[in-house]
């Protein structure tokens, strides 16, 4: 398993402390749940993705997964936005689009994009962060930046580590239960059965994985002194304040924009 | 390291006892030995004896990590293991487990090592130089800031020697480091082990469970007993010279050239020095080669039989055809209309596979590529091959656990994709490497019976059946039990009944002896050729040389996806060639074979018979003689004295031990 989804590359934006960067997404949250036209949102999502590809080095190919994805929850959105759009400028008689029997008033419309754009802001934002960050970075940083306790953090570690295990591991009972799934009922309350069956021989092994592992780690005397060193440390320095500020002005400049905009129509 | 009389063992145990939280029986009990410097320990015993109990106690693992009561001391370096701190403790004995897959808790193999060195706290500019060095060590210096999910099986226990090195402890535990390794991995790390036995820096204490590829490695011997007792401590020529019958039957596995010796000696062939290694064997023996005379096991000859074309096929099994055992099992598969176990004839193969290629979803590279071969009824066919060569792929497709490609797997001319898959379950058993996985019942009893209840047999009738095949594998006293609660050597087998309660035709069996020790893994493959004998066919996916060289008549051999080899397990061993292709290697009695410029390779230990000492004696007479294993006529007259002088003036003087290890 190779992260989740993390692109290893050389980056301006991979050198970031992983904490600016997540950071950074709380102004971008706020500005996008504030935002009820779809410019400021749709401005940062292009802000972000602009980014990602240019101070990240994520060639637009890695991005297009999970654009695609987004794009489709956003058409949800969207449509829900519209349907369910019952602000001013859904009276009758408000400026609408007619598609044949339907009439859609613009405001519905205007919502409904928003409400998509909000969704894509925040998913590019998330993507500039979970493309650009490496996970032990990212809680190697909450250890040294955030004070997490260190062993939470190494849990996350070998928790991290353990989640394609089980799944080969549940991939294998499923199996090893189909043959032995030799006729018989088929119903949904058999099914049910079946899935919780899986369960107790899933959890007995996971548990017992997870001692082994920590017996391991005590082995190696995990905490067994009062302080530890770490190879890899994180640190946040100039860089990181000239992308905050940089990341800020940014956010600033498209509110403002979108405002002045705003107020010229 | 200069020998100095006044330092400490690197080890003393006293009077050591332990019992785990919630056991009523203690593990170990009362165990007393002092390991010195630079020795290699290998300590033995059957399953549940407390071995890597012992281990974790040696490393402080017990009591710091695990809970218990504790009797009895443990001094590392002359300190009590209970006042000294694991930081401390980790400084001075490393240890490696046994499974490959739980013993990381980082993602790349620089931060795992890194992880130890930051447990003791080493600064940080220290640590690249130590990592470096640890992992040039085991031979992973270009694999620094690789992924450690993309290393093999062997590499992951390199690391973990790796990890445990840089922490710079003298006394190396290591815990049946190679038993989840394929034959090339475990090789690679013994070849490890030696490099680090060579370099004569550090004390290696090993658990293992197969002792012919490292008893070269080894000075000293302990034996534990079922009990957690310490029965025999003493260099391994002494203690295999005596122990050996007793350590086989208490179901440790011996050098299988041990095994060879001392059935020799029964027939009044002394070979002394008690060879350990291949390499002993062949030169003990080399000056006896006239007088041993190779006998094909039995079941071999018919098992080749299976392997010639179809009609010889079924004469050789010619039981096999009236088979299909007992009529409880055919009535349970008949009551679905699916037993067509009577349709199976001499000349129609019961599975036939043509072409087959398997490429998994999302995957680069094939998996299996242009496979085509075919079973027969009452054979007992082994696929090997190294890690990620394609047999459990193999294995899966012919099971229809993965679904193979239309047409390319036909199970009695039906295509096998498109077969129901609770129909294909009623004729194709498949047995999982972890047992774990397959258990579907709360009890024991209900395990076994799931299936038939599932076929709604009548309840008593279930029952019934069901148990008589908890009987036939030895468990009727742990009828009630929790499948989850037994010993890994019941699991197995209570896997094997679960599965074959039903009569499939075909059983797939992937790793059965993994991790089982000797005496249930004979049990189990007993069991198994009966089974073949009426009439079943075996696959078996294994690593073991062993199960192929003794049980199996035909072996096919998978190297990246391909069919390499489809043949009898004879053949396969005499092509060096094939061998290193498939990363292979012979079975030991099989190579000292070679050596010794034998005819017939040897199969098992029983498989040998002494002719008489002037050789007059004709080959005829000697089998004879010798069939039921036991002494010969003319060994008996001869009082079973030795025809051979000692290598040297002490019988029982080990050759290779070093100054240190012969202890008072």
């Amino acid at each position: 398993m190779r992260g989740f989804v993390w692109h290893e590359a050389d980056s301006p934006l991979h050198h970031l402390n992983p904490l600016t960067k997540l950071a950074l997404s709380v102004p971008v949250a706020v500005v996008v749940a504030l935002a009820t036209e779809p410019l400021t949102p749709l401005a940062l999502m292009l802000a972000a993705l602009v980014a990602t590809r240019l101070l990240g080095h994520v060639p637009w190919l890695s991005l297009l997964r999970p654009l695609g994805f987004s794009a489709l929850l956003g058409v949800g959105m969207f449509w829900t936005g519209v349907t369910f759009y019952a602000g001013p400028g859904s009276e009758p008689g408000a400026p609408s689009l007619a598609l044949g029997p339907l009439a859609i008033p613009h405001a519905a419309l205007v919502y409904g994009l928003t409400m998509a754009a909000r969704l894509w802001a925040i998913f590019a934002a998330s993507m500039l962060f979970v493309l650009t960050t490496d996970p032990v970075a990212f809680v190697l940083s909450l250890i040294h930046q955030a004070r997490l306790p260190y062993r939470i953090g190494y849990g996350v570690f070998a928790a991290y580590r353990f989640v394609p295990l089980v799944g080969e591991e549940l991939a294998n009972i499923r199996a090893a239960h189909g043959v032995r799934d030799v006729g018989g009922r088929t119903g949904p309350l058999d099914r049910l059965r079946r899935t919780f069956g899986y369960a107790i021989p899933l959890l007995a092994i996971s548990v017992r994985r997870a001692e082994r592992v920590a017996l391991a780690m005590d082995s190696r005397a995990f905490g067994a002194l009062p302080t530890r060193t770490y190879y890899r440390t994180t640190s946040a320095g100039r860089a990181d304040l000239v992308f905050a500020v940089g990341a800020l002005a940014l956010i600033a400049a498209i509110v403002a924009a979108v405002g002045m905009l705003a107020s010229t129509t | 390291m200069p020998a100095q009389p006044t330092r400490l063992p690197a080890i003393e145990v006293e009077h050591l006892g332990f019992r785990h939280v919630g056991r009523k029986r203690p593990t170990l009990r009362d165990v007393s030995f002092r390991v010195q410097r630079g020795e290699s320990v290998l300590i033995l015993g059957p399953s549940g004896s407390g071995k890597s109990t012992l281990a974790l106690c040696l490393n402080g693992a017990i009591p710091h990590a695990v809970g218990g009561k504790l009797h009895g001391t443990v001094r590392v370096d002359g300190a009590d293991t209970r006042a000294a701190s694991m930081g401390w403790l980790a400084r001075r004995v490393g240890i490696v487990f046994q499974d490959p897959d739980s013993q990381f808790c980082m993602l790349t193999v620089e931060d795992e090592v890194a992880f130890g060195l930051e447990n003791l706290a080493v600064p940080p500019a220290e640590m690249d130089a130590r990592i470096d060095e640890a992992l040039a060590m085991v031979g992973l210096a270009r694999r620094r800031r690789e992924q450690i999910a993309r290393l093999s099986g062997g590499q992951k226990q390199r690391l973990a020697l790796a990890c445990v090195l840089a922490q710079g402890p003298e006394v190396l535990v290591l815990d049946e480091p190679t038993s989840q390794l394929d034959p090339a991995g475990a090789a690679e790390l013994i070849a490890l082990l030696g490099e680090l036995r060579r370099r004569a820096k550090h004390t290696l204490i090993v658990v293992e469970h197969r002792l012919d590829a490292i008893m070269h490695l080894i000075d000293r011997v302990l034996v534990l007993d079922a009990e957690g007792v310490l029965v025999a401590d003493g260099p391994p020529r002494a203690v295999l010279r005596q122990q050996t019958e007793q350590l086989a039957a208490s179901g440790v596995w011996v050098p299988l050239v041990s095994e060879l010796a001392l059935a020799l000696e029964r027939q009044g062939l002394i070979v002394d020095p008690f060879p350990l290694t291949v390499a002993e064997a062949a030169d003990a023996l080399a000056p006896h080669v006239a007088r041993l005379r190779v006998e094909p096991a039995a079941r071999f000859e018919s098992a080749q039989g299976a392997y010639q074309p179809a009609a010889i096929s079924g004469a050789a099994n010619g039981s096999s055809l009236h088979v299909v055992g007992d009529s409880a099992h055919a009535s349970a598969v008949r009551t679905r209309g699916a037993g067509r176990s009577h349709g199976a004839t001499a000349t129609s193969p019961l599975l036939d596979v043509r072409g087959l290629s398997y490429r998994y979803p999302r995957a680069d590279a094939t998996a299996l590529r242009d496979v085509s071969f075919s079973l027969r009824a009452g054979e007992l066919v082994a696929i090997i091959g190294e890690n990620g060569a394609g047999k459990s792929t193999l294995a899966r497709l012919l099971t229809g656990i993965l679904a193979p490609p239309r047409g390319a797997v036909r199970l009695h001319g039906r295509d096998v994709a498109t077969l129901p898959r609770p129909e294909l379950a009623r004729q194709v058993g498949y047995v999982f490497q972890n047992p774990e996985h397959q258990f579907v019942g709360a009890t024991v009893l209900d395990d076994v019976a799931y299936g038939l209840r599932r076929l709604r047999m009548p309840e008593a009738a279930a029952l019934a059946r069901a148990r008589v095949m908890i009987a036939d594998v030895g468990l009727t006293h742990l009828e009630a039990a929790h499948p989850f609660t037994l010993s890994h050597g019941e699991q197995r087998r209570l896997s094997v009944a679960s599965m074959l309660v039903l009569g499939q035709e075909l059983l797939v069996l992937d790793e059965p002896t993994y991790g089982q020790d000797r005496r249930n893994a004979i049990m189990l493959l007993d069991h198994l050729d009966a089974l073949r004998e009426r009439g079943r066919t075996l696959v078996v996916v294994t690593h073991d040389m062993r199960v192929v060289a003794e049980r199996a008549g035909r072996v096919l051999v998978l190297a990246d996806g391909a069919l390499l080899f489809d043949g009898p397990p004879a053949t396969l061993f005499s092509e060096p060639d094939l061998l290193r292709r498939a990363r292979l290697e012979p079975p030991p009695l099989w190579e000292l074979s070679r050596r010794l410029g034998l005819r017939t390779p040897i199969l098992t230990p029983d498989s040998v018979r002494v002719l008489g000492a002037d050789g007059a004696e004709s080959e005829r007479t000697a089998i004879q003689a010798g069939g039921d294993g036991r002494p010969s006529a003319v060994a008996e007259a001869n009082g079973a004295v030795p025809h051979c002088p000692p290598f040297g003036p002490d019988a029982n003087a080990p050759r290779r031990l070093s100054a240190e290890a012969v202890r008072p």
